[in-house]
């Protein structure tokens, strides 16, 4: 193993024979061959969750936009819900968003490919 | 504020469309992706090509990240990738990074246009504000 390629590869092998298999079942069966720690596993659970919780978010706003909303509008709630949330800072956390928005953009489009 | 910020990310997504488009062109021609070795297993196929938020494409985004971490772990992280990099931050990035990548592929491949893929991309900055929500 010398790669991040080869670590997926791994992963992904482990879930091929079974479409029904979870990445959480790739995880369990490659733990000896990748030599993963519960530590490890616990950290890699977590960004399973992680993961869970934007798909979630992301579905919420699927349903909204089939009742009719605007993704501008959702997003426009998102975005009052968190300023709301956040107080004396709101202006300093939406100008960060505004600006780390378009620094992300920019870096994506223009240099990952 | 909020109304700013969203005409300035409109603007911004915008200004780059040329640019998605340019990224389709690479995804359909290109051999040297980051996802183009993971397109021989039958789950990448199917995590680009279904429906955005597909059960598919939540299992690819766990083992990208189960396999960032597992990397970071064993000090074999892609150069630019801080080994510092945690959990939540690993499961951020993937998550945007192959959005944009489906999007991305999905004009390419004809299932979606460039304005469809623009509209999908846009919410991708609230991924990591939704972290504080998590």
């Amino acid at each position: 193993m010398n790669c991040l390629d080869d670590i997926l590869h791994i992963l992904l092998s482990k879930v091929e024979s079974n479409p029904n298999a979870s990445a959480e079942f790739a995880l369990k069966k490659a733990i000896g061959e990748l030599n993963i720690t519960s530590d490890e596993q616990n950290e890699i659970e977590e960004a399973f969750r992680t993961l869970d919780s934007i798909n979630e978010k992301s579905k919420d706003l699927e349903a909204a936009r089939e009742d009719g909303r605007t993704r501008i509008g959702w997003i426009e709630d998102q975005l009052s819900d968190i300023a709301d949330a956040s107080g004396d800072h709101a202006e300093e956390i939406i100008s960060k968003i505004q600006k780390g928005t378009e620094t992300a953009l920019d870096h994506t489009l223009n240099q990952e490919f | 504020m909020i109304t700013e910020f969203i005409s300035s990310a409109a603007e911004s997504i915008d200004s780059n469309i040329s640019k998605i488009e340019n990224i389709s062109e690479a995804v359909y021609s290109g051999d040297n992706l980051p996802v183009s070795h993971g397109l021989q297993f039958q789950l990448f196929q199917d995590a680009l090509e279904s429906e955005f938020n597909s059960p598919s494409e939540l299992e690819a985004k766990k083992l990208m990240s189960a396999a960032l971490l597992i990397a970071k772990n064993k000090g074999l992280l892609p150069e630019g990738i801080s080994n510092k990099i945690g959990a939540e931050d690993v499961a951020i990035l993937v998550d945007d990074t192959f959005t944009i990548m489906k999007a991305a592929y999905q004009i390419a491949t004809g299932k979606i246009d460039v304005y469809e893929g623009a509209d999908i991309i846009i919410i991708v900055p609230l991924h990591a504000l939704w972290r504080s929500q998590i």
